[in-house]
């Protein structure tokens, strides 16, 4: 009975309705692109950090966490790479040495931290085949071939093919030197790889420190949700330290903790001005109805009814809205999630951070209807100061003004 | 006339009236709270770098810029012809930096060395508030950064060693007792710095009187431009630097992270659109019969135009006064109380070098912009009820 | 910069390979080298706002063993750098501390001048490191003169693309070596003048090394008095004598 009311109410005053429930419909679709702009922020900047630089999951011997050196090799390297080959939620690994030393052109020189990898498994790891700009990836020159940066080449004054010389310390704390040759030039999703990280084959590398042991194992993980599964199974089987990104590098659980509190902050604000805009129409589309509501009241009509009703009418209108606005949000979601949002224009800056300028907004499914139940209460706070004046309204003082 | 008649109006309905100034002036108390919040943390952040790093306006060698090197410090006596006479230059100091390795024991580490004058760099870059132990006044000791002073296992009372080539590529050496260590948040800073009295510092790198960079704080950041200009007058050995030309990096994340806070604000200004357009459009149905009247009785669509227009413009008024009072006092309190974060954000942002604060800006500009912007959304939306009035039907609008 | 690379290159011998040349270099080499060789240097480094001026003492024997002592400026004295093999000290009297070079330091210059200490450390390899070509006569400041054209062989752990040297047909002077980048670009140019006798024989005494893009600065040696083939062993070359040696 009451709902039935309500709901005529609704539809007798259609420009009115139409406004709040217009207001909630650009609410609800704003903070769904919101988040999901939010997260395609996020989703960039780890997507790059797992894809190109940390990978999911890292091993190293603890002393190297104090002091990157040389000397601190992983403990038993064959029986850890027999255990990865055998986990199914692995995807790749790659085994790298890696030590410090200086690249010199005749230009100029620069400190470097030099990679020795396997090549297949280092592009399988981390893509790095695939951001190539110039050159080829480990298959055309046959004597040391060396991977730098776009950066480093620049600093250097160096192209593909130009010769280089690595100078380093090795594990007999002796200075030894090599020349390598340019193979490819990259540019990197990672800022710090673009700095100063250059690539070799391990042989290569190995030959010059005289020592073949390895310092890092990065592993890629088909799903990145077995991440602490694969990260415990591994810390049982090895004395080394096994750490997943987020613990190797601190910035992504910053951005993920500030991106979470921006939502949160981002969807007060909104609903409260959704919140404001209710109570302001309700209140007047009570004061408009103030007869009406009088003629019910002395007609026998309960205060209870007349305050569930205005409840009622209100929290009706967010249920209409809330699903037009998720379906709007939705949409533009799907549709920017497929054909990215190009902010081409902020590149250099993006860059900087690690990201890429086209984004692609995602939201996961359990966002939707936790942001119906937050319209719906929106609706439902907002609806119960005129509710309140709706009772206070004297049925007899309100038919008088008939 | 009109005046009089929309004046009266307004009071006519008491109820009304309130709401409506109330929806706008909640929209720019939004607005400037918001934008308050977004540019406080900006004026932070650049303010900690400002201090801690270039100062608003850095003052070098001509080539130190391009290549951060000793030789390419100059003598402190130049600072004597500079004009630094500007009231709102704050107070400048004198730093000289450049690499060395640290060394106790067997252990051996790169470090980013200072020399500073520790009385001055107090009240410049707060850097006595930094120390974790000892004592931060000095003639001839160090201050090391607490992540230095882990990792070569030396406290307060050791000798460090420092190794380096100062000016002019001379030979630098020297022993140094540590008399505090410093925490910093930012890791590398933790991790590489060694402060030294100025000049300690330049005794050790054999650069007696020269400084690296003079740096000038200001009390109104906006004056930058103009005192760079001021500062050294047609000289082809010295160079004065703004911040923004310093630091580009945080310029351009700062731009970006501005232009992600307007889509905020332009959310906020469609969602309270909604709720004034809801209030004019209750207004004009309400009083449509009322107009009918009017209307009947000869008065023109174009004086009832024109009465309505001064009602909305004096409830828009109204409502953003009503908005900017009610936001001065809330930006002021958060301005000289800046939100404290606690729990996972905290530990996040601390872990990352930056304090876990929630600083507002006092900025006029703020309320300006935020209150002109909604007075021009609430007129744009004050056009219904003028279309509503030229569309009136008088039979129509005397059956309401 | 590496500068040093070529006072080291000019100083090795030379592997076998074309043997005209190759004699002539070995010639030109033991000139100014000898078995080992004590003596006394001064070293400029010319910027174009500043000059500074290095006396020092030096001891050498083969590539593989010196030690350097500086004399003056005062505030240096007694500063001594030792290289056995590819290990580097440097000997601190100021704080009474020998410190070993770690890898950090060493792209650092060496005593402020255009060498930097991996310069130093990693001139042994050079000895093998070229194959030498025997090119046209010239004539250099009155001198007849051979040119000899250097490429480093592929594992060779050197930057350059090809050297020119001039060597006098009298006396083997080295007057002029020509450093290119593998584009064949000038990269440096080294100058020998001031031909005098020195101990028991008449060598270039000054050398001037060049870098072609900034033709305004330059590093200066000058040879003072030294002896060659002296009687040094290996054991000289201690770091218990870089603390006591004056």
């Amino acid at each position: 009975m009451i709902l039935a009311l309500a709901w005529k109410n609704i539809w007798r005053s259609k420009r009115r309705s139409f406004v709040v429930i217009g207001a909630i419909i650009v609410g609800v679709w704003s903070l769904i692109f919101m988040f999901a702009f939010y997260n395609s922020f996020i989703e960039a900047f780890s997507r790059n950090g797992v894809n190109h630089d940390y990978s999911h999951i890292q091993i190293h011997n603890e002393d190297y966490l104090l002091e990157p050196g040389l000397e601190f090799q992983l403990s038993d390297v064959n029986q850890m790479e027999t255990t990865l080959d055998q986990m199914a939620e692995v995807q790749s690994w790659s085994a790298r040495q890696i030590v410090n030393g200086m690249l010199a052109s005749p230009k100029t020189n620069v400190g470097v931290q030099i990679y020795g990898v396997q090549p297949a498994a280092e592009g399988e790891t981390t893509g790095l085949e695939e951001q190539l700009v110039d050159g080829t990836y480990f298959e055309t020159i046959k004597r040391n071939p060396i991977l730098i940066s776009e950066k480093l080449a620049d600093k250097l004054k160096v192209k593909v093919r130009s010769k280089v010389v690595i100078t380093l310390q090795n594990l007999d704390r002796e200075i030894t030197a090599a020349s390598f040759r340019v193979e490819g030039i990259f540019k990197s999703k990672s800022p710090r790889i673009n700095e100063a990280g250059v690539y070799v084959r391990f042989s290569d590398l190995s030959r010059l420190t005289a020592v073949d042991g390895i310092n890092e194992i990065a592993v890629y993980l088909n799903n990145s949700e077995q991440i602490l599964l694969v990260k415990e199974s591994l810390a049982a089987s090895t004395t080394d330290l096994v750490r997943t990104y987020r613990e190797i590098a601190p910035e992504f659980d910053m951005m993920e903790q500030q991106s979470a509190t921006t939502k949160q902050i981002v969807t007060v604000i909104i609903m409260l001005a959704l919140l404001f805009g209710i109570v302001n129409t309700m209140l007047m589309a009570v004061l408009e109805r103030t007869k009406e509501i009088g003629m019910l009241r002395s007609i026998g009509m309960h205060k209870k009814s007349v305050f569930k009703m205005i409840i009622l009418e209100t929290c009706m209108m967010s249920i209409i809205a809330g699903p037009i606005g998720l379906i709007l949000g939705y949409l533009t979601n799907t549709w920017l999630g497929t054909n990215g949002m190009d902010l081409s224009s902020y590149a250099t800056a993006l860059e900087q951070y690690g990201m890429d300028a086209i984004f692609y907004p995602s939201i996961s499914n359990a966002t939707y209807p936790a942001l119906m139940m937050v319209v719906i209460l929106t609706a439902f706070l907002g609806a119960i100061y005129p509710a309140i004046k709706a009772i206070r309204l004297n049925p007899l003082e309100a038919i008088r003004k008939l | 006339m009109n005046f009089k008649l929309a004046w009266r109006n307004i009071w006519r309905n008491k109820k009304r009236t309130w709401i409506t100034a109330s929806s706008i002036g909640f929209a720019v108390f939004f607005a400037c709270v918001m934008q308050s919040m977004q540019l406080g943390s900006y004026e932070r952040m650049i303010d900690n770098s400002v201090r801690f790093l270039t100062g608003h306006i850095g003052v070098h060698q001509v080539d130190y810029w391009e290549e951060k090197i000793l030789d390419n410090s100059f003598p402190e006596t130049a600072i004597s012809d500079m004009n630094l006479t500007d009231e709102s230059i704050i107070m400048s100091v004198p730093r000289i930096s450049s690499f060395a390795l640290a060394s106790y024991g067997d252990k051996t580490k790169g470090a980013l060395i200072t020399g500073v004058d520790l009385a001055l760099e107090s009240e410049f870059s707060y850097l006595e508030n930094k120390l974790q132990s000892g004592v931060y006044n000095t003639e001839g000791g160090a201050l090391i950064g607490a992540g230095l002073s882990e990792y070569l296992k030396l406290g307060v009372g050791d000798t460090l060693v420092l190794l380096s080539q100062g000016y002019h590529g001379v030979n630098a050496v020297g022993k140094y007792p540590v008399v505090g260590t410093l925490k910093f948040p930012v890791p590398d800073l933790n991790q590489s710095a060694v402060y030294l009295p100025l000049k300690s510092a330049q005794r050790f790198f054999g650069a007696e009187g020269m400084i690296t960079s003079y740096s000038i704080l200001l009390d109104d950041p906006d004056a930058t431009q103009l005192i760079k200009s001021q500062v050294i007058s047609d000289s082809d050995v010295y160079e004065a630097m703004t911040w923004k030309e310093m630091m580009p990096d945080l310029v351009q994340g700062i731009e970006l992270d501005y232009y992600g806070g307007l889509v905020m604000v332009y959310v906020l200004y469609a969602v309270i659109g909604f709720g004034i357009f809801g209030t004019f459009l209750m207004m004009t149905k309400e009083r449509t019969y009322e107009f009918g009247i009017l209307n009947s009785i000869g008065m023109k669509k174009s004086r009832i135009q024109g009465m309505v227009a001064i009602e909305i413009l004096l409830l828009t008024f109204l409502g953003v006064a009503i908005g900017l009072i009610a936001a001065s006092p809330i930006v002021v309190y958060f301005w000289a109380n800046p939100i404290l974060l606690t729990g996972e954000t905290a530990a996040a942002m601390e872990r990352f070098g930056y304090e876990p604060i929630m600083p507002f800006a006092l900025d006029p500009q703020v309320f300006y912009d935020q209150g002109l912007s909604i007075l021009l959304i609430a007129l744009f939306l004050g056009i219904y009820p003028m279309l509503a009035i030229k569309q009136l039907k008088i039979i129509k609008a005397l059956k309401e | 910069m590496r500068l040093f690379l070529a006072v080291i290159l000019i100083m090795a011998g030379f592997g076998l390979y074309a043997q005209d040349a190759t004699e002539i270099i070995r010639k030109a080499d033991e000139k100014m080298q000898g078995k080992s060789n004590r003596g006394t240097m001064t070293m400029q480094i010319v910027r174009p706002k500043w000059t500074r001026e290095i006396t020092m003492k030096t001891w050498s024997k083969g590539t593989e063993y010196s030690l350097v002592l500086i004399t003056a400026p005062a505030r240096d004295k007694g500063t001594g750098t030792l290289k056995r093999d590819r290990e580097l000290w440097s000997w601190q009297p100021s704080i009474d501390r020998v410190i070993k070079m770690p890898p950090s330091m060493m792209m650092q210059s060496w005593m402020g001048s255009d060498f930097t200490n991996d310069d130093l450390v990693n001139q042994s390899s050079i000895v093998v490191d070229y194959t030498h070509k025997l090119g046209g006569d010239t004539t250099i400041a009155g001198y007849d003169t051979w040119k000899i054209t250097l490429y480093p062989k592929e594992e060779a752990a050197v930057v350059w693309g090809m050297l020119e040297m001039y060597i006098t047909k009298e006396d083997y002077y080295q007057l002029l070596t020509k450093f290119y980048d593998e584009d064949e670009y000038l990269v440096n140019t080294m100058t020998m003048s001031d031909i005098k006798e020195v101990g028991d024989r008449t060598i270039p005494t000054r050398m001037e090394m060049i870098p072609a893009e900034n033709p305004e600065q330059k590093t200066v040696i000058i040879y003072g008095d030294f002896e060659f083939d002296i009687d040094l062993q290996e054991r000289f070359f201690s770091v218990q004598n870089l603390k006591t040696i004056r």
